[in-house]
């Protein structure tokens, strides 16, 4: 968002009003994992996904994805030259930019521009296994992925929109790309954590083995493409999540290969 | 009967002659998919070319040896600066830099080659696309017969009358084209159309 | 990173080396190159290192501040990472150049400070929702090397274990406003427990098989490369740095050369520290200028 220095913005520093809640009542609520899961879904149950590709007209390809209530609109733009470049590049580029609505959280622009620049260049490294970057030397790609709600497990998320939004604008792609998250709490593996979850998980008091793990993965060939873990943890566990996190991906590549199929099968229909 | 297939979907073994075409990728031995689409095969003298045609506007970049059309958009002595519009059939949302040097107009007499009577703004190109000289322009060559000018209106007249301001002009020689309206001639290089399939047989 | 160009037959000399055990510069695949250490070389931080891995070099200062705890965390201090590419180090990093790098940089050692079994942030608060000590951690890149990730890592270990924050000998909340009563006697001071700190390890993946440590030629040459925050026996983060992929299978064999690795170069960090830190008081050490 621009911000006009020149008017009277206003006083700047408010607080949320969460924090007058009463904080012995909301400790207890809060900050307390009973190993049971608000939404009723097992440990390992991850939410339902729901894909719809082409959601924004103006771009060449684009993917709104819902995963539980974290929903995140994608595109993906045309070729472009690299600004600045002077250097001959044998491959492509890519430029991601990641924004949070500002009203994506339970408080207002919660999240700084740097967290989403850091949320950005992941995004950015996951995708450039993907690509084909070599068929496209000295130009780049633009990705523009923004989150319209946010209840957990933003990253994977993000990272399977953008690969959706890759192959809707039929651009080279090695693979498919599929994330998904994992939430440590007390050394108990939460799949597809809400937000309310990773907090838990990443909070100021947490049990010990705690933490956030993301893993995209190229699935026919078995590879990761991005590792993100935050948190303190024992190695065997990660290893444990690793492979969940793997088989979870599988999952959703059979529902992502379905979307892309019956977009192919309606298309051919119409011409 | 149409095979969907997806990226990185493994479709078959590559050999010989067996050859992986476009939207496919080679490892390991196999031909992979890139895109998200339908299997297609063309044989070619015992080749056998697997390509998968997404529908979907395909993203490519030209590389030398494919025929742009492009449009003229600055003339001068030296060279005419243009904007590619579509590579072979697949039409470009956003136009690419390309550049064709008066020394690429055409193949014999290059010594006596002038821009002003070859091209002009806004006229409709075929080019081949030759090795780039310059990061992010693509240079273009017009030197052959099927290539040069395929489109272009009147200057004078023509344009001051509204009617007739886009009506094409007509080939007349390989040097020439006319106005129907006003039948003014105007000097270009002027491409020889070919019917499509002739220009599979060239390929 | 660095623009280095290395030929294919370069690239297949130091793929073959690692292959067979014996790196380009005689080390084996789990191998450091040689380390030099320097704490307080600053007299006007309260923190202060200088760390060498063979050319990458850094240089720490740590000031602590005063400020008012963030309202969602009112019982706990502030920490802040701030790493500057100076165009000394590469010219690449000329102008905003090194503003990329600096930030994953930064984010990463944000990322593996979080968690509070890393490093507790309690013991930098004052008087909870009032006062609380901030740490501003200066990261200077002198040159560079390769493998900044573990230099600067290491470097930020060093300049907190030998961080003095002053003591607070009273703290009273006088309607509203803050009464802060700092010790007189210089000497007097609170230290941070450096033990658990993590430090960040740079993996990468040449060919099949896993490298610590790589210097900038060996950084060209792999397909993909990883940093880990190992604290005891523990990890603090994973992060993919470079765009390439890796077998599922690898991200196993990565954890385990890690912690291991780690715990060695914790194990000989902390023991050199101390060592030199008995150097520094009984001035056995005759320096001849600052950067020697």
């Amino acid at each position: 968002m621009p911000f006009d220095t020149k008017r009277i913005n206003g006083p700047d520093n408010t607080f949320s009003y969460r924090q007058f809640i009463d904080a012995d009542k909301d400790e207890k609520n809060k900050k307390e994992f009973t190993g049971k899961r608000n939404d009723n879904r097992e440990l390992l149950d991850h939410r339902k996904i729901a894909v719809q590709l082409n959601a924004i007209t103006k771009a060449k390809g684009s993917c709104y994805i819902e995963n539980g209530n974290t929903k995140i609109i994608c595109g993906v733009f045309e070729l472009r030259e690299i600004a600045k470049s002077s250097r001959y590049n044998d491959k492509g580029q890519l430029y991601c930019d990641f924004k949070y609505a500002p009203f994506s959280r339970e408080t207002r622009k919660s999240v700084t521009e740097n967290e989403e620049k850091s949320l950005a260049m992941s995004i950015k490294l996951a995708l450039e296994s993907l690509v084909c970057l070599h068929e496209f030397p000295n130009y780049q790609i633009d990705v523009f992925i923004m989150v319209l709600e946010d209840d957990g497990a933003v990253l994977s998320t993000a990272v399977m929109a953008a690969g959706m939004a890759f192959v809707d604008a039929s651009i080279s792609c090695f693979d498919i790309i599929t994330s998904s998250t994992i939430a440590f709490i007390d050394g108990i593996m939460v799949v597809d954590p809400t937000s309310e979850e990773e907090d838990i998980a990443n909070s100021t008091n947490p049990p010990e083995n705690h933490g956030t793990i993301t893993i995209s993965s190229l699935n026919s060939m078995d590879q990761i493409s991005q590792v993100i873990f935050n948190g303190f943890i024992e190695p065997q566990l990660l290893k444990d999540a690793k492979k969940q996190l793997l088989e979870i991906n599988k999952v959703h590549e059979i529902y992502l290969k379905k979307v892309v199929s019956m977009k192919i099968i309606k298309e051919h229909r119409e011409t | 009967m149409e095979i969907v297939c997806f990226p990185g979907q493994r479709i078959c073994a590559a050999n010989d002659n067996i050859i992986a075409g476009s939207g496919t990728y080679e490892r390991l031995g196999y031909i992979f998919s890139s895109l998200a689409g339908t299997i297609e095969t063309t044989t070619q003298e015992k080749n056998n070319i697997i390509s998968v045609k997404s529908l979907g506007n395909k993203t490519v970049l030209p590389v030398v040896g494919d025929v742009v059309t492009a449009r003229v958009e600055i003339v001068n002595q030296r060279f005419a600066k243009c904007q590619i519009l579509c590579i072979g059939d697949v039409l470009l949302n956003r136009p690419l830099r390309g550049i064709l040097r008066k020394e690429d107009v055409r193949a014999t007499d290059i010594d006596r080659v002038e821009m002003y009577k070859n091209f002009r703004p806004n006229d409709i190109i075929l080019a081949k696309v030759i090795p780039q000289i310059e990061l992010h322009t693509f240079s273009l060559s017009t030197a052959e017969n099927e290539l040069g000018v395929v489109l272009a209106t009147a200057r004078g007249l023509a344009a001051t009358c509204n009617r007739a301001s886009n009506t094409p002009m007509v080939p007349i020689s390989w040097l020439e084209m006319q106005c129907p309206l006003t039948g003014i001639k105007e000097p270009r290089k002027v491409a020889k159309i070919m019917s499509e399939n002739s220009l599979v047989k060239i390929e | 990173m660095a623009y280095n160009p290395l030929s294919e037959a370069e690239k297949i000399f130091i793929l073959h080396g690692v292959q067979d055990d014996f790196r380009n510069d005689g080390r084996t695949r789990n191998d450091f190159r040689p380390m030099e250490l320097q704490t307080n070389v600053i007299a006007s931080a309260s923190g202060s290192a200088r760390f060498c891995i063979a050319n990458s070099d850094i240089l720490v200062g740590i000031k602590p501040e005063i400020d008012i705890p963030s309202p969602n965390k009112p019982n706990e201090g502030k920490i802040e990472f701030l790493v500057d590419c100076s165009a000394n180090a590469l010219l690449d990093f000329e102008g905003r150049g090194g503003e990329e790098l600096a930030s994953e940089i930064t984010n990463c050692l944000k990322l593996t400070y979080s968690s509070p079994y890393a490093f507790d942030l309690k013991s930098l608060c004052i008087l909870p929702k009032f006062q609380c000590w901030k740490l501003y951690v200066d990261i200077l890149i002198l040159q560079c090397a390769g493998n900044l990730y573990d230099a600067i890592s290491l470097a930020v270990k060093c300049a907190l274990y030998n961080l003095r924050i002053p003591r607070v000998t009273s703290a009273l909340l006088d309607g509203g406003n803050v009464d802060l009563v700092l010790s007189d006697d210089p000497s007097d001071c609170d230290r941070i427990n450096a033990e658990s700190l993590p430090i960040l390890m740079t993996v990468c993946k040449i060919g099949d098989y896993c490298i610590v440590d790589p210097s900038i030629d060996e950084e060209n040459c792999s397909t993909s490369s990883a940093v880990v925050g190992v604290s005891g026996n523990k990890i603090t983060t994973i992060k993919t740095i470079s765009g390439g992929s890796f077998h599922a299978d690898t991200l196993n064999n990565l954890i385990d050369l890690t912690i291991t690795t780690a715990k060695y170069l914790n194990e000989k960090l902390l023991k050199s520290l101390k060592q030199e830190e008995r150097q520094m008081e009984s001035n056995k050490i005759q320096k001849c200028s600052f950067l020697n």
